[in-house]
């Protein structure tokens, strides 16, 4: 097991969002949490990336205890968050951004080969390098926001909704980036999307969350057979 | 912190600030004082070094207020401290005061330290509002133990190895004046080749922009605080002492030079090192202009109104990055 989240409970001030949470992530899968707005998908990756401190619980990576490991600590491990909404540097250039992205001296060492893989991936990305990350289009920043995330060669690819808000042939674009990043490079993903069909299509598990809770568990080909799942987030017939 | 990248409606703005400024100031000087031009140039050479000064007091403030985002109300305190300690090491040590700089740096680089890895860390947890009250307490606080310390007596930093003038072309020069300004952009430009070109440079770049994505590229967020708020205050103990040796030190100057740097960093745009030194420059020659037409007392009123000004005019300065 890589990824171990344990009875973790986390909230902000005194609201709790996380009421116990329990899952696991094991080496070279992609493992998708999906879930309503609010459900607390974001909270979680927080805390797994350590931008949260839980209230209670244990997380756990490559068998260390982590829970009070602080975020830079988790970034040299290999844990790395693609985070909700990019959060790229806006007046730097996307070369830039992914030069920061390369911060860990063992990530700094393999900068030609990653930079150049991650070009492969968006070659977009390498036409773009001098441009202001702030000043490209949405697709784009997406892309950067990844690229970003790989440059810190990351053993675990923590990505919060990396489709939101992009056109179709976009979204396309991505999540066969992401599954190209687990398939090809291996690296092992845990993946909070909107678009719940095609990222059950290419996980190899599933966790649903409701209100803080995980209440559904299975791989992505049981999920999409799974009445509650076709007709709460598929919107099809159970 | 912004990159190097040239702006033209910015650089229009400041020729046009410069201008401006300057012409007025030579209509008076000249027609209405009935003055040579060469004493308007004398006044344009001052104007300039003394602003390089207050340049590098802002390029402190600025860094510390780019990563922490909080203005850094005991900076005018921490540059007079800085002067205080040079004084005080240059006649213990009976070393001409020029080369007890980099030991004022280091003393309160040491001191910045200190305050930001006790005192504003856990200030910072409670939002912005805290830190920024905690630095006017310690802004009271060191007036006041400077005055018991030092007494509120005004001091001249003298440094007998440039406590000269020269001439060049009829202009008189104040070497002390000279020195200072040529290392003060020595020292800026050094800031910004560290901000823009180092690992940890780009880090404090990072924070500045985006403070939990510095975070999860692995950045150390605490190390850097600290790291910047000590890089601030140590530049501030250097203009502290240019300051003193250019005119004097007091404890009770410090306010007045907070308010400066704070107009300064707000004419150049928060945050922007490249902006710290324009603002400062101008800063510096409006002063003197209006030092010398209007009177002397009422210098420490334009860096006020222009800071009111820049308010009202471009309230993100005039390199605002946003
Ligand atoms: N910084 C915060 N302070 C207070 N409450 C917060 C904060 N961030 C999130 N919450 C609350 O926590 C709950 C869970 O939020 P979270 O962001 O984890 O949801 P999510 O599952 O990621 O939703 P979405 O699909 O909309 O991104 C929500 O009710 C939200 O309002
Ligand atoms: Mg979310």
């Amino acid at each position: 097991m890589m990824l171990g989240v344990d009875n973790v409970v986390a909230g902000y001030g005194e609201v709790t969002v996380l009421k116990g949470i329990n899952l696991t992530v094991r080496k070279g899968e992609i493992v998708s949490l999906l879930g309503a707005n609010g459900a607390g998908k974001t909270t979680t990756l927080k805390v797994i990336s350590g931008l949260l401190q839980p209230k209670g619980g244990r997380v756990s990576f490559n068998g260390h205890d982590i829970t009070t490991a602080r975020t830079n600590e988790r970034v040299k491990m290999g844990i790395i968050l693609v985070p909700e909404g990019r959060q790229l540097f806006p007046r730097m250039t996307v070369l830039e951004n992914l030069e920061l992205g390369a911060y860990t001296k063992k990530a700094r060492t393999r900068i030609k080969e990653t930079l150049h893989r991650v070009y492969e991936l968006f070659p977009i990305l390498k036409e773009r390098k001098f441009q202001l990350a702030g000043t490209l289009s949405g697709g784009e920043q997406q892309m950067l926001a990844i690229g970003r995330g790989l440059m810190a060669l990351p053993e675990l690819l923590l990505l919060d909704e990396p489709s939101l808000g992009l056109a179709p042939k976009i979204v396309k674009l991505v999540m066969d980036a992401i599954d190209r990043i687990n398939k090809v490079d291996g690296i092992t993903v845990l993946l909070i999307e909107q678009n719940v069909y095609r990222s059950l299509q290419i996980s190899d598990r599933a966790y649903i969350i409701e209100n803080g809770m995980i209440t559904l568990e299975g791989s992505g080909q049981e999920l999409l057979n799974e009445p509650r799942v076709r007709s709460a987030y598929l919107g099809l017939s159970a | 912190m912004s990159i190097a990248r040239p702006n033209f409606q910015l650089i229009a703005a400041l020729i046009l600030a410069f201008v401006i400024s300057s012409a007025i100031a030579y209509y008076y000087v000249v027609y209405v004082m009935n003055n040579t031009s060469l004493l308007f140039a004398q006044l344009v050479t001052s104007g300039l070094m003394l602003g390089g000064i207050y340049g590098l007091a802002a390029t402190g403030l600025t860094i510390i207020f780019g990563v922490m985002k909080i203005i850094n109300l005991a900076h005018g305190e921490l540059m007079m401290l800085g002067g205080f300690i040079s004084l005080w090491i240059s006649t213990f040590l009976r070393t001409d005061p020029l080369f007890v700089l980099p030991i004022s740096f280091v003393v309160l680089f040491v001191i910045g330290v200190f305050f930001q890895s006790t005192l504003f860390n856990s200030a910072m947890r409670y939002g912005l509002n805290p830190p920024v009250f905690l630095a006017f307490a310690i802004a009271l606080a060191l007036q006041n133990l400077m005055i018991l310390a030092w007494t509120a007596d005004v001091r001249i930093i003298r440094s007998p190895l440039i406590d000269s003038t020269v001439q060049v072309e009829g202009v008189s020069i104040q070497l002390a004046r000279f020195v200072s300004f040529i290392l003060a952009i020595v020292l800026i430009l050094l800031v910004k080749a560290f901000i823009e070109k180092t690992m940890i440079g780009k880090g404090l770049r990072a924070i500045s922009q985006n403070r939990e994505a510095a975070a999860l590229m692995g950045i150390n967020v605490s190390i850097v605080n600290v790291l910047a708020y000590s890089l601030g205050v140590g530049l501030a103990a250097i203009a502290g002492t240019m300051l003193g040796m250019v005119f004097s030190v007091s404890p009770l100057d410090g306010p007045v030079l907070t308010s400066k740097t704070i107009a300064i960093i707000v004419l150049g745009g928060i945050g922007s090192v490249a902006g710290a030194l324009v603002g400062g420059l101008i800063l510096g020659l409006i002063e003197t202009y209006v030092g010398y037409i209007v009177g002397s007392g009422f210098i420490n009123a334009v860096a006020l109104l222009t800071f009111l000004l820049v308010l009202i005019l471009r309230p993100s300065g005039l390199f605002g990055e946003r």
